[in-house]
């Protein structure tokens, strides 16, 4: 594919994002349109609407380019952002904060909790997986890191002592962006930006990955730092992510496969275009949310699951066909 | 401008693979390294190329060890081509030829008109510029293999280091590929290839370095590395050696048992 031709794919992504940035904006709990005029609407609009679109699509593009990532490091169409451990290292500290009664007693608990239990989760698997690891070690220690915090997670649900904060702990498991406020914007930010510059440094590596480590070596490439960048890009960009906004289901293994065809399959084109990407789908969901579900009873990790799963089943019938019988 | 492997000595998993191995690839050299499978020639390739840690010996280039090298100053130096021939998406061709193009583009700035000359000239030289749209899924075994030496022909170093590049070719373009690895190193680069092709190695060889379980056997001309008894040495076969309009022909008889 051309540079001018990816150029203006960019262009029109950007554009994209942007638009559901504004639809996102004039969307609240009785359909299309500004709040009602007012002392309130200024109040409306910036502490509760814009957090919630900013984070939409920062959470979206998080996801989806750490995925992206991923897959290009991995050299596997499988692979998604909670493969490290991450996700569920953020989730079990989010749990443990709620479990605790922490987050009852001061709001960002919670999100801080999911940071902490990100990066504890982090460390376990840098000191597991060791300095100078595979790909495959990488991915054996985030699956053992996985499974350990998704069993604390069932106990910490398995000792809740009352109804209700088993019932808060499964919501937030399902994520979700209602109720998010600026102060959720300002903590994730930083961590989602500077992951996100992280994981798009790795750009010409993972091209040079696609014909194998030997050949990435020979081009001058070095295999721990590529690992360095993609390990601490994704711990900072998920682990923001999932302790803000809880478990997003599918978007980090779909997206890249949505642009894929678009670059010429080409990694590195992959890493900017599925952030665009995944930042328009997920403020799209969440707009798709509010209109069929004003009183938030569905979850936004369920809606994404729910388009996901049948996109990804699409997935495998079409490549199917292309690979023949 | 010489890349020079002395006393190299590798061990993997506890077994000693490259024993006091000495060769030095010169401007203008073709050298074939041929044995026996597990004799030590990829491991050899290696270590030219910078990709295996040393339990002895040294490889420098221009004087200077390896290790000690930047390696993207490195990378437009020496080109490896590995045996395993692998690409995890179905790029197209000419993006998988320009990926050799790499440690000379900056960071992130697009394809330059020396870049885009030299991704021409590889697609050519393996035969492959009418498949460059193609996706690599697409393509045969040969194809493929062809595609990957054109990668490490677009790289433009002074030194080739290629694993078995004519595995899976068809006679014509096997031919082809060393009558082009021959040209290169009359144009004042040096390849150093590992083949089992014993025909072409003594047709198009300047020098053969031949190997026995992580030893040199002989390092010498065509001629004098292929006798009859070096072949059945390193091989452990009857072979004959013929020349046929002037082509030197090695044929293997019968394996010695």
């Amino acid at each position: 594919m051309s540079e001018g031709g990816y150029a203006r794919l960019l262009a029109a992504l950007a554009g994209l994002t942007l638009m559901m940035l504004i639809v996102s904006l004039l969307t609240g709990p009785d359909g299309f349109g500004l709040p009602a005029e007012g002392r309130a609407q200024r109040l409306v609009l910036v502490e509760i609407r814009l957090p919630r679109a900013l984070l939409a699509a920062l959470i979206g593009a998080a996801l989806a380019l750490s995925g992206a990532a991923l897959q290009g490091y991995l050299g596997n169409p499988l692979a998604e952002p909670g493969l490290l451990g991450v996700s569920s290292g953020a989730a079990l500290g989010a749990v443990v904060a709620i479990h605790s009664g922490a987050a009852a007693a001061f709001a960002l608990a919670l999100p801080l909790g999911g940071l902490a239990g990100a990066a504890l989760a982090t460390i376990a698997i840098l000191l597991l997986a060791g300095r100078e690891s595979g790909p495959v070690t990488l991915i054996l220690a985030g699956v053992a890191i996985s499974s350990v915090a998704s069993a604390l997670t069932s106990l910490a649900l398995n000792l809740t002592p009352n109804p209700f904060a088993s019932v808060e702990i499964v919501f937030w498991l399902m994520g979700s962006l209602a109720d998010r406020s600026l102060v959720h914007l300002w903590l994730a930010l930083p961590l989602i930006v500077v992951g996100g510059a992280l994981l798009l440094a790795t750009g010409p590596a993972l091209d040079a990955l696609a014909l194998g480590e030997e050949v990435a070596a020979n081009l001058g490439f070095s295999l721990d730092r590529v690992r360095m960048l993609v390990v601490a890009g994704t711990a900072l960009a998920i682990g923001a992510a999932t302790a803000i906004a809880g478990t997003i289901a599918f978007v980090g293994l779909v997206v890249p496969h949505l642009v894929r065809p678009l670059v010429g399959q080409q990694p590195s084109r992959v890493l900017p275009a599925s952030a665009l990407a995944g930042a328009a789908l997920v403020l799209a969901a969440d707009v798709a949310l509010r209109l069929v579900s004003p009183a938030g009873d569905i979850k936004l990790g369920v809606l994404t699951a729910m388009l996901g799963a049948p996109f990804f089943l699409w997935l495998v019938l079409a490549t199917r066909r292309e690979l023949g019988p | 401008m010489t890349l020079a492997a002395e006393a190299v000595r590798v061990e993997l998993g506890g077994r000693r693979v490259l024993d006091g191995v000495d060769l030095t690839l010169r401007p203008g050299e073709l050298v074939a390294i041929l044995g026996a499978n597990g004799a030590g020639k990829s491991t050899l390739l290696k270590a030219l190329a910078g990709q295996v840690a040393l339990a002895g010996g040294s490889v420098t280039l221009d004087g200077r060890r390896l290790e000690t090298w930047n390696a993207r100053e490195r990378a437009r130096r020496i080109a490896y081509l590995p045996q395993a021939r692998h690409v995890a998406w179905p790029l197209s061709v000419a993006a998988v030829v320009a990926l050799g193009r790499l440690p000379h583009r900056g960071r992130f700035a697009g394809v330059s008109a020396e870049d885009q000359a030299a991704v021409t000239a590889a697609l050519a030289a393996m035969d492959v510029a009418a498949l460059a749209e193609r996706p690599v899924g697409a393509l045969s075994g040969g194809e493929l293999g062809r595609v990957l030496v054109a990668r490490a022909l677009a790289q433009g170093t002074d030194h080739l280091v290629a694993d078995e590049p004519t595995a899976g070719l068809d006679p014509a373009h096997a031919l082809g590929l060393f009558a082009h690895l021959a040209q290169l190193a009359s144009a004042g680069r040096s390849v150093a290839v590992a083949t089992h092709d014993l025909s072409l190695a003594a047709r198009y060889a300047s020098r053969i370095l031949l190997l026995k379980a992580g030893r040199t056997l002989a390092l010498d001309s065509p001629a004098a590395a292929l006798s009859e008894a070096r072949l059945a040495e390193a091989f452990a076969i009857r072979a004959t050696t013929t020349t046929i309009d002037g082509v030197s022909i090695v044929v293997p008889l019968a394996p010695l048992t």
